[in-house]
């Protein structure tokens, strides 16, 4: 059944998210059926077997091609794959050069506030995305319309062969080794905190070795590391059930989504509250260079004022996206309802 | 010159692709049954249009479906609703006009003179009888 599994998830993920479940729960069914037909049982197909019915239904991208709804298209199926990558890339290029051109002005002589900072980072990237997608999909509705389709056609049907079907990465599924890798590295990143936290400084030399206060602030401390023990130790928790239950289940996605929620709250905490950085110990650590010091806590300050926001946004939307797909999973469930056969 | 005429074959049974498979939905069937259906009335449909064409025929509104949890495996059974029985008759309709033009537009001798009227050929034929 694993050819039959790769099949129907490949055909899944190229349709829209609104009719991929029932979609893939059909094709499953419209397969097995087919295979039926073919051997004469109902179960411990070959994966001949698998071959022969995968390549009467033609590959996963002309299935979809198919399934998918009716529409005036700007960017086709042939190349929406393509486009879709382009875009994404676009997406990650936008936000380093924001990023990277942000972090350029902050170290200049004449930084601006965190304030023009940050806005400055959102315009850029806002900037970079709106032009690299409006010339992308430009591109691509020209080559849309050039192309002929047979070209595209002729290259999916020789390329076709069930045998080549990737993996499958099913949403209910854990990964068992980053589970057990998370667990440890913030066992000991709360750890190290807690017991050392205190101690994580500088040294400098004055004519004898000295060390510095912590470079972490008296709020981190007092505000911040009691909400990252609590966030972490139930991310523990939480892949300790994974582990024991072996797959998401509604129970565990519920639980996640409010320590998502946990997330935004701290990562709020973290851009509206005091610093995280001592910066009496940087200045400490620098006296010698009393300048440096202190373009080095304005960039710290900058620096993190922004990872925050990034955190923040990217936090926000992943917490959107599984509230949705949450929802939409449940309204699911409660849709197909047996019925007497005919 | 096959290659044109296979592709020409292909877009002619293209066409009669919808009201076949709307003729065979007045009772309930699932997608593999139908398939089969068509097949022994002599209408061969590839699986990977036949599907999607019973969804695209369900999102227009002209069928109903309905999963049946009752069997070995869960199925989805699709048949005609109003609106489609409906459509099914206008297409009946259509078609046979299609068909008795078609057949005129065949003959060999005067093709298009007196539509829906017999041929010169024909009235002769009668005189001759008479």
């Amino acid at each position: 059944m694993e050819l039959i599994n790769r099949y129907v998830y490949q055909v899944g993920r190229r349709l829209p998210e609104r009719t991929r479940a029932d979609v893939e729960q059909e094709l499953r069914s419209l397969l097995l059926d087919a295979l039926e037909e073919r051997t004469g049982r109902t179960a411990d197909f070959s994966e001949e077997e698998q071959i022969a019915v995968l390549t009467e239904f033609g590959s996963p991208e002309q299935m979809a091609d198919k399934y998918r709804p009716q529409a005036r298209y700007i960017i086709g199926p042939k190349l929406y794959d393509l486009y879709r990558l382009v875009v994404t890339v676009i997406g990650g290029a936008g936000l380093l050069v924001a990023v990277v051109s942000t972090a350029v002005t902050a170290v200049g002589p004449d930084a601006p506030s965190v304030l023009s900072l940050l806005l400055q980072a959102w315009t850029t990237f806002i900037n970079v995305l709106l032009s690299g997608i409006g010339s992308a999909t430009l591109i691509f509705a020209i080559l849309e319309r050039v192309i002929p389709d047979e070209e595209f056609k002729l290259d999916a049907e020789e390329k076709w062969n069930p045998r080549d079907l990737p993996a499958i990465e099913p949403r209910d599924e854990i990964k068992r080794a980053s589970l057990i890798a998370e667990i440890v590295v913030l066992a000991l990143l709360m750890t190290a905190l807690v017991a050392l936290g205190q101690r994580i400084g500088g040294v400098y030399y004055d004519g004898t070795w000295h060390t510095t206060p912590s470079f972490l602030s008296a709020a981190f401390f007092s505000l911040y590391l009691p909400l990252f023990v609590v966030r972490w130790g139930l991310t523990i928790l939480l892949n300790v059930v994974l582990l024991r239950q072996g797959r998401w289940q509604l129970g565990t996605r519920i639980a996640d989504l409010v320590f998502h929620g946990f997330d935004i709250y701290i990562l709020g905490r973290l851009l509206s509250g005091p610093s995280v950085v001592n910066a009496e110990a940087l200045r400490v650590g620098l006296a010698a260079a009393p300048e440096g010091a202190e373009a080095l806590i304005g960039l710290l300050g900058s620096g993190l004022q922004i990872g925050f926001l990034v955190a923040l946004i990217v936090v926000i939307i992943d917490f959107i996206f599984k509230v949705y797909r949450l929802v939409r999973d449940y309204r699911l469930w409660v849709t197909i309802k047996p019925k007497p056969a005919p | 010159m096959n290659e044109v005429v296979q592709n020409l074959i292909s877009e002619l049974r293209r066409g009669t692709l919808v009201l076949s498979v709307l003729s065979q939905l007045q009772e309930q069937a699932y997608g593999y049954s139908l398939k089969e259906r068509l097949a022994e009335c002599g209408v061969e449909i590839d699986q990977g249009t036949l599907y999607p064409l019973l969804r695209r025929l369900e999102e227009q509104g002209l069928l109903q479906s309905e999963w049946s949890l009752t069997e070995s495996r869960p199925r989805r059974y699709y048949q005609l609703n109003a609106t489609g029985q409906a459509v099914l008759e206008t297409l009946t309709q259509e078609w046979q006009s299609m068909v008795a033009a078609m057949h005129r537009l065949l003959r060999v001798e005067n093709p298009c003179e007196g539509a829906g009227q017999p041929s010169q050929a024909e009235l002769a034929q009668e005189q001759e009888e008479k």
